[in-house]
C-alpha cells in the first residue's frame, strides 16, 4: 500500500503513542489508522453482495 | 545432438571458409545468432555489473554498519533459526506413531531437544493461529478471528485477512475501461510480523508460504505469500469440470461446463478472469479442443496455441495459459489438466488457475520479483493460498488418488524451495509452512474412525494408512532438514493446531432460531447468507467456523442489542449451549462456550465473534451453518470427504512443538514463538506481545 | 551444378525484384522485416526451444539472486559461476541453428549487397577496369573494346605477378553498356553501368563455378574455358542515407532485422 503523510498536533501524537501501547497496538500508526477506519465504517455504504459471494466461492473451509 | 556439437561447429567454420568473399557482409550471422550474442552479452554484462557493485560495496557496507554500531547480529545467541511449520500436525497422532517407532527423526528431536503440545488460539483455526504465530499476540490484537468476517452493514461475509478492492480511477474509451494505477490491496492482519522487526534491524529473514501473508507487506524480508492468495478469477480457488454428461449438475467450489463434440474432438472453453479493461468486466475465455490421437486412453489438448498430451488419470504438468484483455494486456495463469474419462462420456478436471509466479497478476511476494526468481530458478509452482483442491474431492470430481497426487506434487515443489532456501541461509531466519499435513488430515482422517458418517457407502480400506504415511513423510522431511541445516542452527518444528474427526455438524443458526434469538421474516424460510432473516428482531447469529455474533447496536447495521444486555445474553446463550445434547449419539456436542471478552484482549476484540463455541471433538459447525443458513436440521451427519477438522474446543486441538534445543519448563503457546525468535537474535521483545520467551538452553558461544 | 546455381539465382532474383520499385530505405526496411521473420521461423524449428528457455531462465534467476542476496559474497560468487555456466549452455543451444541460418542469410546478403553497396560510375569520371588471366603468357594478347561514350584514358598496365591487366577509362552519358575484352580469339563482355540509378551492380564477372555463380548473381559468369579468371570494374561505394542518417546498408539491415526479429518473437512465440 502506498502511504501518504498527514500533519497532526504534536501533543495529540504523544498522547496517542502512550495510549496505543496501553491498548495493545503495535504502533501509533496502527492506532490512528484503526481509529479512523472505525469512524469511516460508520459512514460507509454496504458493499456489492454478489461480488462478495463470488469471491468467497471455493474458500476451502466454507460451503 | 550433444556429442556432435564440436563437429557441427567445425562444419560451420568449414562452410565459412568456403565463402571466400572479402566483404564485411559475412560478419553478419543472422537475427537468431545475432540475438543470442547480444542477449547473452547483455545478460553477462548485467550479471557482472551487479555482482561487482555488490561485491565491491559489501566491505564498505559492512564497515559502515560496524562504524555505526549496527552489527545486527551482535547480540544474537544463534546464527540461524529454521521454523518448519507443518499445518495441523497433531500431538496425539505424532506421539502415537512415535511410540510405534515410526518417526525416528521426531524421536531424535524429542530426545535431544524438546517435544510438547503447543497451545493454539481461540478459535483454533489456521488463519487465526498463524496470525498469532506471526505477531506473538492474541487475536484481539491482530484482528483475524476466522476466514470470514461479517460486513457489519450487510451481514455478508468478507475475507477477513485481505482486502482486494477495485482500482480507484478508470479512463472510459468506448466499451473499454482502462484502469489507472493498481487495484487496492491491503493485508487486514494488524500488529507487526516478527520477521519485519528482524529485517528492519538488518537480520536476514526468508518467509515461505506462512498463512495470512497476502497481500505481501512492505518489508525487507524475502517473503512468498500463502493462504488467501486468490486464483486468477479472484476466488479462493475454483476448479473447472468438463463433461459431455449434463446430469452431473452443479458443484460447490467449482464450475461445471458442458462440452460439445465436434468432428470427433471435444471443444469447450476455460473460464478466466473478468476483463478489467471492459466496462462490463465480462469473463475472458480461452477456447480449447481435446482430440483423440488414436491411442487408447490418450488425447491431445490444444489450448492457447500450444499442444499438450493428455493421458487418462494423469495430470499434465503446469500449463501456462494467457488471457488477453485486449489492447495488449495479458493475464497469465497456471493450471493442470486431468483427463478423467473418454468413453462413454468425456470428463476432464482442471485445477484452479493459479497466479503465475513468473509474471504475477497480483503481487504475491516481497520484493515483487522474488516470486519471479523462484519460478525461473525452480520452474512453475502453485501460488494459490489454499492450493490443494479439497472441494474437488468433496464434490467427487476427483478421487482420493488424484487428490493425493495433486497434494504431494505441491508439497514436492515446496520442499525444493525449502532446501534451496536452507542452502542460501548464511545467517538469520527461515520460516516455511507446509500444507499437505492439513489438507490430507482434513480429507483422510475418516479412515481412522470406522464409525465416521463419511465412510458410509465409501471405500474404507484403500487409504487406511494415508495418515500414517503422511506423518512418516513429515518425519523424513525433518530428517533431511536436520542433515542439511548446519551447525549453530535452532530448528523448531511446529503446527498451528491439531486434528480431530468431524462427524456431526451443528447448525448454530438453527439453534438460535429455535431458541428465539434469531428471527425469520417468514417462519421456515432461512436460506444461505441469512436470506430471510429479520434483523430488527434478531439478537444473535452465527457466521463462519468460530462462533456466534451478538447483533449489537452501534456495530451491526441493524443491531438491536445494547452493551449491557449483550453481557447477559452471552451468558445465557453460553449456558444453554453447554448443555446441548446430540439426541442421536446421546452426548453433549459442546465442551465449553468461551466469551471472547475473556479469552482475548486488545483493540480489535470488538470485531471478534462474541462467543467462541468450543465443540467437543467429533462436532463442528455444520457446512450450512457456516454460510448463515438457518433452515437445516440442528444436527447433521458430515458425509463429505472432508471428515477431519479442528474448529472445536481449542483446548482439545493443540498443535505440536519440537525443538532441537532443550526447553526448561512451562506450557507453550503459538504466541511464544515470535518473542522467542526475537530473543534468539538478541532483540528486545515489544511490550504488546502476549507470548513469552521460551526457556531454551543455548550452548554459550 | 552451375545450372543449379543459376536456377537459385533466378528464383532469388524474382523474389528480390520488388526491390526495384523501392528506395534504399524502404527496400532495406521490407527486406529486413522479411529476413527477420524467415530467420525467426528457421530458428524456431531448428533450435531446442525448451532448453533455450530453461537456460535463459536460469541465467535470469541467478541475476535476480545477486540482487536478493546482496549481503552474501558467497552467494553472489556462486551465482556468478552459475550464470557463466548457464550462459555457456544457452550459447550452445542458440548457436546450433546458425548452421541452418547461414546459407539463406548469405544468399540474402549477397543479393542486397549488389543492390545497395555500389553506385554506378559517375558520368565524366574515370574508373579502373581490371582483368585477371589464367596464364601470365596471355597478358600481352589482351585488348579492350569500348562502346560509344566511353574512352580509354591510359594504355594497359600489366602486373605480371598477379596475371592482371588494368585500364583507366572514362564514361560519359548514363545507362548500361558493354565493354568487350578480347584475348586471342575469345571475347568476354562486362556490363558497365553509368549514372546514379539504384540497380543491381556487379563489380565482378566471375568464373563459372557453382559457388562463384551463386555469390555473383548480378551478372552472368565468364564462359567456360575462358582465358580470363575474372573481370572487374571498380565501382564506387554507395553512401546511403536512411531517414537522414548516413549509414552503411549492412549496419542498417543488421539493426532493422534484429528489431523486427525482436518485435516478432513474442507473437510468434519464439525463444531466442
Amino acid at each position: 500500500m502506498a502511504t501518504a503523510k498527514i500533519k497532526l498536533d504534536k501533543d495529540l501524537v504523544e498522547k496517542a503513542k502512550k495510549y496505543a501501547e496501553v491498548a495493545g497496538y503495535a504502533s501509533v500508526e496502527e492506532f490512528i489508522s484503526h481509529t479512523l477506519e472505525s469512524a469511516i465504517m460508520q459512514l460507509e455504504e454496504a458493499g456489492d453482495a454478489e461480488e462478495l459471494k463470488e469471491k468467497l466461492k471455493g474458500l476451502g473451509y466454507i460451503a | 545432438m550433444k556429442p556432435n556439437f564440436s563437429r557441427l561447429l567445425l562444419a560451420l567454420f568449414f562452410i565459412l571458409a568456403l565463402f571466400p568473399l572479402a566483404d564485411r557482409a559475412f560478419a553478419y550471422i543472422g537475427p537468431g545468432a545475432g540475438f543470442a550474442v547480444l542477449s547473452s552479452f547483455f545478460m553477462l554484462f548485467v550479471a557482472f555489473f551487479l555482482a561487482i557493485v555488490n561485491l565491491i560495496s559489501w566491505p564498505l557496507r559492512y564497515l559502515w554498519k560496524r562504524a555505526r554500531g549496527k552489527n545486527a547480529y551482535k547480540n544474537a545467541k544463534v546464527k540461524r533459526v529454521i521454523i518448519l511449520g507443518l499445518d495441523g500436525l497433531d500431538p496425539e497422532l505424532t506421539g502415537g506413531f512415535m511410540s510405534q517407532g515410526e518417526l525416528p527423526n521426531f524421536k531424535r528431536l524429542r530426545e535431544q531437544g524438546h517435544f510438547a503440545p503447543l497451545a493454539t488460539t481461540f478459535p483454533s483455526i489456521s488463519p487465526v493461529a498463524w496470525s498469532s504465530f506471526q505477531t506473538g499476540t492474541n487475536p484481539g490484537k491482530h484482528n483475524i478471528f476466522d476466514f470470514l468476517t461479517p460486513h457489519w452493514k450487510s451481514y455478508l461475509p468478507e475475507l477477513s485477512s485481505a482486502l482486494i478492492g477495485n482500482v480507484a480511477r478508470v479512463i472510459h474509451f468506448g466499451k473499454y475501461e482502462i484502469p489507472v494505477g493498481k487495484p487496492a490491496l491491503k493485508l487486514l492482519r494488524r500488529s507487526v510480523a516478527f520477521w519485519n522487526i528482524l529485517a528492519d534491524k538488518g537480520i536476514f529473514a526468508n518467509i515461505l508460504r506462512v498463512p495470512i501473508t497476502f497481500p505481501p507487506e512492505k518489508s525487507k524480508a524475502l517473503l512468498l505469500s500463502a493462504m488467501c492468495v486468490p486464483d486468477i478469477r479472484g476466488t479462493q480457488g475454483s476448479f473447472t469440470f468438463y463433461s459431455t454428461n449434463q446430469q452431473r449438475g452443479q458443484h460447490t467450489g467449482g464450475t461445471q461446463i458442458s462440452v460439445e463434440k465436434k468432428n470427433g474432438a471435444f471443444c469447450s472453453y476455460l473460464p478466466g478472469p473478468p476483463n478489467p479493461m471492459t466496462k462490463a468486466h465480462d469473463q475472458i475465455r480461452l477456447s480449447f479442443k481435446v482430440s483423440r490421437n488414436g491411442k487408447p486412453g490418450q488425447a491431445v489438448l490444444e489450448i492457447d496455441r500450444q499442444k499438450h498430451p493428455l493421458e487418462l488419470g494423469k495430470y499434465t504438468d503446469w500449463v501456462k495459459v494467457t488471457f488477453r484483455t485486449g489492447a495488449g494486456g495479458k493475464i497469465t495463469g497456471l493450471c493442470r489438466f486431468l483427463l478423467k474419462q473418454l468413453e462413454p462420456e468425456f470428463e476432464m478436471y482442471v485445477t484452479p488457475i493459479n497466479i503465475d509466479p513468473e509474471k504475477p497478476a497480483l503481487p504475491i511476494s516481497t520484493p515483487a520479483y522474488y516470486s519471479t526468481y523462484l519460478a525461473k530458478k525452480m520452474g512453475p509452482f502453485a501460488t494459490l493460498g489454499l492450493a490443494e483442491d479439497t472441494w474437488a474431492l468433496n464434490e467427487r470430481v476427483i478421487d482420493e488418488k488424484d487428490f493425493l497426487q495433486q497434494t504431494w506434487d505441491i508439497h514436492a515443489e515446496r520442499e525444493r524451495m525449502f532446501f534451496d532456501a536452507i542452502e542460501n541461509l548464511d545467517q538469520g531466519l527461515l520460516a516455511i509452512v507446509f500444507d499437505a499435513t492439513d489438507r490430507i488430515q482434513h480429507t483422510f482422517i475418516r479412515y481412522l474412525h470406522e464409525d465416521h458418517p463419511a465412510n458410509r457407502d465409501r471405500e474404507k480400506v484403500l487409504y487406511k494408512d494415508e495418515i500414517r504415511n503422511l506423518y512418516k513423510k513429515c518425519d523424513d522431511l525433518v530428517g533431511r532438514t536436520l542433515e542439511k541445516m548446519g551447525d549453530d542452527t535452532v530448528l523448531m518444528v511446529m503446527s498451528d493446531h491439531g486434528f480431530k474427526p468431524f462427524k456431526r455438524g451443528v447448525n448454530l443458526n438453527r439453534w438460535l432460531y429455535d431458541n428465539g434469538y434469531l428471527v425469520l421474516q417468514k417462519d421456515g424460510n432461512g436460506g444461505e447468507w441469512f436470506e430471510g432473516v429479520e434483523w430488527s428482531q434478531t439478537k444473535a447469529y452465527a457466521l463462519g467456523l468460530a462462533g456466534i455474533f451478538i447483533n449489537r447496536k452501534g456495530r451491526e447495521g441493524k443491531g438491536i442489542v445494547a452493551p449491557e444486555e449483550a453481557v447477559r445474553l452471552k451468558n445465557e446463550i453460553a449456558e444453554k449451549l453447554e448443555t446441548l445434547r446430540d439426541p442421536e449419539r446421546a452426548e453433549n456436542a459442546i465442551n465449553k462456550v468461551y466469551d471472547s471478552a475473556t479469552v482475548m484482549n486488545g483493540p480489535y476484540v470488538k470485531n471478534a465473534p462474541d462467543l467462541i463455541v468450543g465443540y467437543k471433538p467429533g462436532y463442528r459447525a455444520s457446512w450450512a451453518s457456516v454460510t448463515g443458513t438457518v433452515m437445516e436440521d440442528l444436527f447433521t451427519d458430515n458425509t463429505k470427504a472432508w471428515g477431519g477438522d479442528h474448529c472445536m474446543d481449542p483446548k482439545t486441538v493443540p498443535g505440536i512443538f519440537f525443538c532441537n534445543k532443550k526447553i526448561r519448563e512451562g506450557d507453550l503457546t503459538i504466541m511464544d514463538i515470535a518473542p522467542t525468535v526475537l530473543d534468539l537474535f538478541g532483540q528486545k521483545i515489544p511490550s504488546y506481545m502476549d507470548g513469552k520467551v521460551m526457556a531454551m538452553s543455548i550452548d554459550e558461544k | 551444378m552451375v545450372a543449379v546455381a543459376n536456377i537459385i539465382n533466378n528464383i532469388l532474383n524474382g523474389l528480390f525484384s520488388f526491390l526495384d520499385y523501392l528506395s534504399v530505405g524502404a527496400g532495406l526496411f521490407v527486406s529486413s522485416a522479411v529476413t527477420g521473420l524467415v530467420m525467426l521461423i528457421i530458428f524456431r524449428y531448428t533450435s531446442n526451444q525448451k532448453k533455450i528457455k530453461a537456460a535463459k531462465d536460469k541465467v535470469k534467476a541467478y541475476i535476480l539472486e545477486i540482487r536478493l542476496y546482496k549481503d552474501s559474497p558467497r552467494i553472489i560468487l556462486r551465482a556468478l559461476g552459475k550464470i557463466l555456466r548457464f550462459n555457456a549452455i544457452y550459447m550452445r543451444y542458440a548457436f546450433l541453428p546458425v548452421i541452418f541460418l547461414f546459407v539463406p542469410v548469405v544468399l540474402i546478403l549477397v543479393n542486397l549487397n549488389f543492390r545497395y553497396n555500389y553506385r554506378g560510375i559517375e558520368s565524366g569520371a574515370s574508373f579502373i577496369v581490371s582483368a585477371a588471366l589464367v596464364d601470365q603468357a596471355l597478358l600481352d594478347k589482351v585488348s579492350i573494346r569500348v562502346p560509344a561514350g566511353v574512352t580509354v584514358e591510359t594504355p594497359p598496365l600489366r602486373i605480371a605477378q598477379r596475371n592482371e591487366i588494368d585500364w583507366r577509362l572514362r564514361a560519359t552519358g548514363s545507362g548500361a553498356s558493354t565493354i568487350t575484352l578480347v584475348c586471342q580469339d575469345r571475347e568476354e563482355q562486362k556490363i558497365l553501368l553509368v549514372g546514379d540509378r539504384l540497380q543491381k551492380i556487379a563489380p565482378q564477372k566471375a568464373s563459372p563455378g557453382f559457388l562463384s555463380v551463386l555469390l555473383n548473381p548480378a551478372e552472368k559468369p565468364l564462359s567456360p574455358g575462358s582465358p580470363f579468371q575474372s573481370i572487374q570494374i571498380k565501382y564506387p561505394h554507395r553512401h546511403n542515407r536512411i531517414l537522414g542518417i548516413s549509414i552503411h546498408w549492412l549496419v542498417a539491415f543488421f539493426i532493422l532485422s534484429l528489431i523486427f526479429a525482436f518485435a516478432l518473437k513474442g507473437p510468434l512465440k519464439v525463444e531466442i
